[in-house]
């Protein structure tokens, strides 16, 4: 898994190896863990349990924009808790939705609106049609009975248009909205590997492909169950990679890839990073993101090489690169040693304390979200050497040598350096610099933790070039990409079939697009492990 | 804003200013009268927890001079004229140098940073880096805005107190929390028996709005009939859907409708108490709604912490003198974070992060700044403590703050070394007359968790054995009492 926190780490991209991290990371002592190596079987399909799943803020959010449309992300602050706070929360938002999508009737309802009194076909057209897109299902016969016994009562309350109101009031805080649910067969054993019926696969697949609800197409191949088909399944995704909707999937794995959920709050002493930065930096990243899948075949080669970014005229004033006009687009940073989304701005600055760089938080990102390294917190209890404040005349990198210099900090932060100095050339606020306190910027270093990036650079632009063609960094987007799909670490050895399985394919073709579509056809996305009804 | 700002309110009144939701603060001479009945002795009535993560700069903190004769130092000098109201848990002190490893001191290894353990004396889940998976498998970020901590179990010692006080009070707890979550560790505090944590109110309009309702029209029976049209509803979805599911989702399942209940019940009496005020309490004065900025460049840099923190002062104090609850927390930041944001206070002329200060590395101007912030979170809790000075308690002698104990705690001694011992953890109020204040105490290593029996117990709730193996105690700690 991406964190390393205790998952299993696949070693090598097409071995049959795991090596099971002992313990876990924030109880575990010193080290890198990985022993006690355990053999995978994956001759037969597999999968972990698929258990209910609350919608995100932002699936949420598209859910009211495609069925409804209603934008401008209504559910905000919304999080997983379902305490009564929350749950209140959570009415508030139903509530409010309701009387914008009643006020906007025309835009989505199936049917014309009675101007007066009611219609008992629209009133019907409406619970089966939108109730189902809510649901991302069929209606059951108890759903809809009840679904018009509320309707009818907001009917009876005042008119037409209140009882759209209760109804929608309603839909929006029923499990079969909040939840993706995947129910157990009637008939299933425990133990037994099943297929997801074609309802759930295509709500599933909407929600990690386009971070919305599935459309009517997805809806009526799920009705004749097509995705059992790999030829008709494969053309769906495919289909969906085309569409606009998939740049919000694209920007939602990123965003949790690169930790980015609190980038607006970020804070740096540098004189004019203000907010206004921050909010371009956050759009251009998102946008070094996007902008690559737009093209036919984006490769990961492109995502770790490359000195373009999107700049607008507050990031070209504050970076200082010549251009003009309000608009994003795309300008060279060149002769800064720039490689990719790693290098751009907004992950430098993200990557650092408030007045100076962060070698040691640079390097454990480097080492957990791209190489799928274990790297474990200190163990608590221990007293951790004061962290050195800015001195003038002593570069970070010298700071942080002597602070990790103990060879009992040494266990873990020969790596974390290692790693982390790499990216000496970039300050607090993601500006290339040559010199730090007056002296030459030191990027050289050297990686030894078994995987085809190790080695000896003599500036970080070496290890970073290896990035681009590594497979072992291949493996480990693969393994985050699946651990996005299915909104869980694949921590399950069931799940590690399908990630060591990507892993391979990708380490081969680095097709970003390919692994979107891998993924979606992988057994741990498609199959669940059966557990049984009420077991 | 000032207490002199209230303005008595009449029915009238309220259906004039504020509409329905203002009936919900008439009327509570109910709840009075049966928390009265339960209280004998000296018990506390109300409780207060403040949490502070990240440390405090110890050179700074700790008071000179002996057990009851003592000179408070810069970062307690808000407290300066409750001195009788203050029990300071402190680690024995060499000089003016703490001796290492006394004071409350966590027994066992809990993770860095982390809140869950507060106030639940349990270690909390493994789980870093981006995934943590909850008890009941549900999965989720830990490092997302919405991060949660489920704990194997719960509870917390605040929840496990309200539920033995909360009795007809229409909040069995009120949490607040400013810049709540975010960061690299779980930062939640409240926990109910099954280990789900409870969210904080964050914002000014959230907070007002679950304390007094959203409504502003004139009562009307449609709210309330729409209410028990979709409760009734969402409860036959969830009687359809539970059998057909995993027992491990029926589990998820059982709790979300627990939660569903609660929050519907206390709307419903919300919505009826609207349409058929209960008699009105004359004692019980609305706060004026103190302006907080929501504007996006004040919330990003933090600078909304300086109205909204006294905001929240004000919402406990309204809500002790209506009798809306008689549990609070306060939550200052969130603890760690990789300094990217978390508690800044822009007023004091720097944008550091807590956390960021708090790893001082022994460098004179983190470490002013480090015990700056702390002061002013400390002027916070004092002003907490003029607000419940300034109202007369119900019982006719003394004040609501006579009645109040605040714990002001944190997960760590010195921020800088994730230190587990010398936690700057103070006991406030008059609490009741159940523990023996203005005192200054110097402790051998003591575990935390008996301090949180002590609270219960003040509260007159019973709790033999508190916090899982390791982290548990089996008695409050001794010497506290009056």
């Amino acid at each position: 898994m991406v964190s390393g926190s205790g998952g299993q780490v696949v070693s090598g991209s097409a071995g049959q190896v795991v090596s099971g991290a002992a313990g876990a990371a924030n109880t575990g002592g010193p080290g890198t863990g990985g022993s006690s190596p355990t053999t995978l079987d994956c001759s037969q399909p597999r999968a972990s349990t698929a258990r209910l799943r609350v919608l995100t803020e932002s699936q949420y959010n598209n859910s009211l924009l495609d069925i409804f449309q209603i934008s401008g992300g209504p559910a905000k602050g919304l999080g997983p808790s379902l305490d009564d706070v929350s749950l209140e929360q959570r009415a508030d938002i139903a509530a409010s939705v309701a009387t914008q999508a009643v006020a906007n009737l025309a835009k989505w309802a199936p049917c014309t609106p009675p101007a007066t009194g009611s219609s008992a076909t629209c009133e019907q057209q409406i619970i089966d049609r939108i109730g189902a897109k809510v649901y991302r299902r069929p209606l059951s016969t108890m759903e809809r009975t009840d679904l018009k016994t509320l309707f009818d009562a907001g009917i009876k309350e005042k008119d037409f248009n209140t009882g759209v109101d209760w109804f929608l009031t309603a839909l929006f805080q029923s499990p079969g909205f909040v939840y993706e649910v995947i129910r157990p067969a009637p008939s299933e054993s425990p133990g037994e590997v099943r297929p997801l019926d074609g309802y759930e696969y295509a709500s599933r697949l909407a929600y990690f492909v386009w971070d919305g609800p599935p459309d009517d197409m997805l809806t009526s191949a799920a009705a004749t169950n097509d995705f059992a088909d790999a030829t008709k399944r494969n053309a769906q995704i495919a289909r969906m990679l085309q569409d606009a909707r998939f740049s919000r999937g694209v920007a939602q794995f990123y965003t949790r890839w690169l930790n980015l959920n609190a980038f607006g709050e970020l804070a740096r002493n540098a004189t004019g990073f203000d907010h206004n930065v921050v909010n371009a930096l956050s759009t251009s990243l998102l946008m070094s993101a996007t902008q690559l899948y737009s093209s036919a075949n984006p490769n990961i080669k492109d995502l770790f090489s490359g000195d373009r970014y999107y700049l607008n005229d507050v990031l070209r004033s504050f970076y200082g690169v010549s251009g003009t006009g309000t608009a994003f687009t795309a300008v060279s940073m060149a002769g800064e040693s720039r490689r990719g989304i790693l290098t751009h701005p907004a992950i430098m600055a993200l990557l650092a304390r408030p007045d100076q760089s962060y070698p040691i938080g640079r390097g454990i990102f480097l080492l957990r979200n791209v190489l799928c390294q274990l790297v474990r917190p200190p163990p608590d209890g221990v007293t951790i050497p004061p962290f050195p404040p800015v001195k003038t005349g002593v570069p970070t990198r010298e700071a942080v040598e002597m602070l990790t210099a103990a060879p009992f900090c040494q266990d873990c932060h020969a790596m974390i350096n290692g790693a982390g100095f790499a990216f000496e050339s970039f300050d607090e606020v993601g500006r290339f610099r040559s010199t730090d306190q007056g002296k030459p910027v030191n990027t050289s270093g050297s990686l030894a933790i078994g995987k085809d990036t190790d080695g000896s650079f003599a500036a970080g632009d070496g290890l970073l070039a290896k990035l681009a063609d590594s497979k072992d960094v291949r493996a480990c987007f693969a393994e985050a990409y699946l651990d996005f799909a299915l909104s869980k670490p694949v921590t399950d050895p069931a799940d590690a079939c399908s990630s060591q399985s990507l892993g391979t394919t990708f380490g081969a073709s680095g097709d970003l697009k390919q692994l979107v579509s891998s993924v979606a056809g992988s057994d741990a996305f498609r199959l669940r492990l059966a557990e049984g009804v009420g077991q | 804003m000032k207490l002199s700002a209230h303005r008595k309110l009449t029915r009238r009144a309220l259906v004039k200013t504020l509409g329905s939701a203002a009936f919900l603060l008439p009327g509570l001479e109910l709840f009075e009268r049966s928390a009265r009945a339960q209280t004998t002795g000296k018990v506390s009535k109300f409780i207060v927890f403040c949490y502070t993560p990240d440390g405090v700069n110890q050179s700074q903190f700790w008071p000179t001079g002996t057990s009851t004769s003592f000179t408070l130092s810069p970062i307690l000098k808000p407290f300066e004229k409750y001195k009788d109201k203050i029990l300071i848990l402190g680690p024995q002190m060499n000089g003016t140098t703490l001796v290492a490893n006394t004071g409350l001191t966590y027994f066992a290894p809990t993770a860095q940073h982390q809140a869950p353990v507060t106030l639940t004396a349990r270690a909390g889940h493994t789980c870093s880096g981006q995934f943590c998976v909850g008890t009941l498998g549900i999965p989720y970020l830990s490092n997302q805005l919405t991060a949660v901590n489920r704990l194997d179990a719960g509870p917390s010692i605040d929840q496990l107190i309200a539920k033995n006080v909360t009795k007809d009070s229409p909040f069995s707890s009120l949490n607040f929390g400013l810049h709540p979550v975010g960061g690299d560790t779980p930062s939640q505090i409240n926990y109910l028996d099954d280990g789900t944590p409870l969210q904080r109110l964050s914002s000014a309009d959230e907070a007002w709005k679950h304390m007094f309702g959203s409504t502003t029209t004139m009562p009307s029976m449609t709210p309330l009939n729409k209410l028990n049209a979709v409760t009734n509803h969402l409860h036959a979805r969830f009687a359809e859907l539970r059998p057909a599911l995993s027992a491990a989702d029926q589990r998820t399942l059982d709790s979300h409708l627990t939660a569903m209940t609660v929050y519907e019940t206390r709307v419903q009496k919300r919505l009826r108490d609207a349409l058929n005020p209960p008699p009105t309490n004359t004692a019980c004065t609305m706060p004026t709604r103190a302006p907080v900025p929501t504007d996006q460049m004040s919330v990003s840099t933090g600078a909304d912490t300086q109205a909204l923190s006294p905001f929240f002062m004000d919402m406990i104090a309204t809500a002790f003198r209506c009798s809306l609850t008689k549990v609070a927390s306060v939550t200052f930041g969130y603890p760690g974070g990789g300094d990217a944001g978390g508690l800044r206070m822009p007023w004091l002329n720097f944008n550091d992060p807590l956390h960021f200060v708090s790893h001082h590395g022994n460098d004179s101007t983190k470490l002013t700044k480090y015990a700056q912030m702390t002061t002013w979170i400390a002027g916070q809790v004092a002003g907490l403590m003029d607000r419940l000075a300034a109202i007369p308690s119900a019982t006719g002698t003394g004040t609501i703050l006579d009645e109040t104990t605040i714990y002001w705690f944190n997960r760590h001694g010195d921020g800088n070394a994730h230190a587990n011992f010398a936690l700057p953890n103070i006991i406030l109020g008059g609490t009741g007359g159940y523990f023996k204040m203005g005192r200054w105490l110097q402790l051998p290593k003591t575990n935390p968790t008996s301090v949180l029996i002590s609270l219960a117990n003040a509260m007159g709730v019973s709790v033999s054995t508190f916090g899982e193996t390791g982290l548990a105690a089996s008695s409050p700690m001794a010497g506290l009492t009056a």
